[in-house]
């Protein structure tokens, strides 16, 4: 890098506007995902195919949880009001990918889950280790440092299912839909979101690097799982499917209408204990 | 609870709160392989801010004094050994065989 480091933000006042739109954008489509990854992880909190296993979805549970919440309490200040976002969005609100919308129905849904969304969010937390946001950054270590176990996790396992040819049937029929979803995640060649955070110096990528370190991390893994998604072309990982743009959202970030199912969005939102929300 | 897919291997966990102090003994899990054990090691023993934890499989442990595997628990002392050692061992850590 040959550019002058150029000054910091120390706050979300100090943001351009468009900037501000566009970080407030991202971090709730962050927060989104994780509150509803979190479920996703709790749903298997009991039975996972072992003990050990289920206490660690409990783990990563609590973790996606607690990112969730710190990221929705930082969007007071991007002009979100937190207690609604938490406790009165309808489905098609939510911002959150449509492989979360419904719980993960066995075993290797829910490794996707582990192994690829969670990935997808930590790249990008990872893309802002060294924002210009200052105020994200000493959030952002503490997350990576616990989501380290969740890749870890999801690496064991996907090798481990993958070691039985009826472990890498089951993962590849859902890691497929899985593998696209996240793909487009990122959002496409110029998405303006990630061009204008990259730009401002907010992310250390845009979408196409975002996307690039994603399979540089989840490519060999499902490469060794036999699972045919990746391949390295002249020493990058490349992904075997392209990206389908016809109908994805650029806001929600993600193809499919629609949201969290109504048992998952009454549980989200804490419905049954909605009398025990006072002001 | 069992799993079909794999068979388990006992890992001990071993962790401790700052560099100046030894290692300790905290527990046991249960994993297919190293990789997990590590995982499942961190998230189970979770109740302490580690400065370092390490898994080991329960089988790379020699016994030194005893004929028995090591981190065996429960059962009656062998007859005419009522060494303080067994008396004081620390209650409650690891899986029961």
């Amino acid at each position: 890098m040959t550019e002058a480091k150029r000054e910091g933000f120390p706050s979300v006042e100090a943001l351009p506007s468009d900037v501000r739109e566009q970080l407030g954008n991202l971090l709730l489509a962050l927060a989104d995902n994780k509150r509803l990854l979190g479920m996703r992880y709790a749903d298997w909190m009991l039975g996972a195919p072992s003990l050990e296993a289920g206490i660690a979805c409990s783990a990563m549970a609590q973790d996606e949880w607690g990112h969730g919440r710190i990221v929705y309490a930082m969007l007071r200040d991007f002009g979100f009001d937190p207690s609604h976002l938490e406790h009165e969005r309808q489905p098609e609100e939510y911002r959150s990918i449509e492989l979360l919308d419904e719980p993960s129905e066995a075993w290797p849904q829910l490794l996707a889950l582990n192994l690829l969304v969670d990935t997808a969010l930590s790249v990008v937390f990872e893309a802002m280790q060294e924002s210009r946001f200052e105020p994200i950054l000493y959030k952002v270590r503490k997350l990576l440092d616990e989501e380290r176990f969740h890749f870890e996790h999801g690496r064991g396992w996907t090798a481990l299912m993958a070691s039985k040819p009826s472990g890498r049937e089951s993962m590849a029929s859902v890691f497929a839909p899985a593998w696209d979803a996240c793909l487009s995640w990122f959002g496409p060649a110029d998405d303006e979101l990630f061009t204008a955070l990259h730009a401002a110096g907010i992310t250390a990528s845009d979408a196409e690097g975002l996307r690039a370190r994603w399979l540089e991390r989840v490519g060999p893994v499902v490469e060794k799982a036999g699972l045919g998604l990746a391949a390295t072309v002249e020493g990058a990982w490349q992904s075997r499917t392209d990206p389908a743009w016809s109908t994805w959202d650029p806001i929600r970030r993600r193809t499919a209408d629609g949201g969290p199912d109504p048992d998952t969005l009454a549980r989200v939102r804490g419905d049954r204990n909605r009398q025990l929300l006072m002001d | 609870m069992g799993n079909p897919l794999v068979d388990d291997t006992v890992f001990e966990v071993f962790a401790r709160r700052k560099r100046a102090d030894r290692f300790e003994h905290v527990g046991t899990v249960t994993a297919p392989g190293p990789d997990l054990a590590r995982v499942y090691a961190w998230q189970t023993y979770d109740e302490q801010k580690w400065f370092e934890m390490a898994v080991a499989p329960r089988e790379a442990f020699s016994p030194v004094n005893r004929d028995e595997a090591p981190f065996t628990l429960g059962g009656p002392p062998p007859v005419g050994e009522g060494s303080p050692a067994d008396t004081d061992s620390p209650p409650g850590y690891g899986v029961p065989e």
